[in-house]
């Protein structure tokens, strides 16, 4: 099925495709980690997603099947400490696949689109957070070369 | 008898050096920690301006007059995609080895509390590197629960 998906970089005219995934997405995250609640709506998410097509520092690569957008992956860079060190991070958030498409290397392959688009903006490392349950995306990211680095722990007082 | 105090500018010195140290405990555990050329020069430009930050919570333990531990947290605006609007992130804790186990982070930490619900906050957040198994036992033992894992890609 994979080669029937073409990956890009968005266009405005994707958004609103975009915008239906990305709630899809928080209804699933959302119902497995109290911690990571919808916070921005539908509304937000779509002027951020307009800005971030349009932003030198944000990436957003769609998959897309016969006119379909199917997947969507967010990067950004920010200038972050590395052992005290000032350096560009790139951050891979909020990516989503429909489940139809899973299991196709969908996200391994917009991943490697994306890093050669973190390579150009001399970021040295790329981050991607995963909520520690999310076993699937951990092992597509483990698949794309990433390692487990540091966990993030919470506690309410 | 041991005393925990907000950390001052005449603190600073000794801040640096053990921000060092636990730099350099890091740099063991993974390369991706290498401290930077001037490592001391640039700690000590962040912490003086946090040492002065309203925003910024830095706490020392003093035993006897000697400086043998610190508590450097701050206010951090939570991402947009997430639930609370703000947290109180603990960046670094360190306490001196013979120091350690003595509950010395539990008191850093109700201090810590104490200050963060007066200003309207109610949850913790802080890193911990996946091989400091230490650490990791010590914050779960305080209550914290895991949630996320970082996962780092070296592309350079």
């Amino acid at each position: 099925m994979l080669c029937d998906v073409s990956l890009r970089t968005a266009k405005k005219e994707d958004i609103d495709q975009i915008v239906a995934l990305y709630d899809a997405h928080m209804q699933y995250i959302t119902k497995r980690s109290k911690h990571f609640e919808a916070k921005m709506s539908s509304s937000d998410f779509k002027k951020c997603i307009q800005e971030d097509i349009d932003a030198d520092d944000a990436l957003v690569v769609v998959g897309e099947h016969k006119s379909q957008i199917v997947g969507f992956l967010l990067g950004y860079i920010v200038r972050s400490h590395i052992g005290k060190e000032r350096v560009n991070v790139g951050y891979i958030e909020q990516g989503y696949v429909l489940p139809k498409f899973c299991r196709t290397g969908l996200i391994v392959k917009g991943i490697a689109l994306a890093k050669d688009w973190f390579k150009k903006s001399n970021v040295a490392h790329i981050i991607s957070n995963v909520n520690t349950h999310n076993e699937f995306s951990m092992k597509v990211l483990k698949k794309a070369g990433f390692k487990e680095r540091t966990i993030r722990y919470v506690c309410e007082f | 008898m041991i005393k925990i105090r907000k950390a001052t500018l005449d603190d600073l010195d000794t801040v640096v050096s053990f921000c060092v140290k636990l730099t350099d405990i890091h740099h063991a555990f993974n390369d991706y920690y290498k401290p930077g050329k001037d490592i001391e020069n640039s700690l000590r430009e962040t912490y003086t301006q946090d040492l002065m930050s309203e925003e910024v919570l830095i706490l020392v333990a003093e035993d006897r007059g000697k400086i043998i531990g610190y508590f450097d947290t701050a206010i951090k605006y939570a991402e947009k995609f997430k639930s609370v609007d703000a947290v109180a992130y603990i960046y670094d804790v360190f306490i001196l080895p013979e120091y350690r186990r003595k509950g010395l982070l539990k008191q850093f930490m109700d201090i810590a509390i104490k200050a963060y619900k007066e200003q309207g906050l109610n949850v913790f957040e802080l890193r911990v590197d996946v091989n400091n198994k230490d650490a990791m036992n010590a914050w779960l033992k305080m209550g914290f629960q895991n949630w996320q894992i970082s996962m780092v890609k070296r592309i350079q």
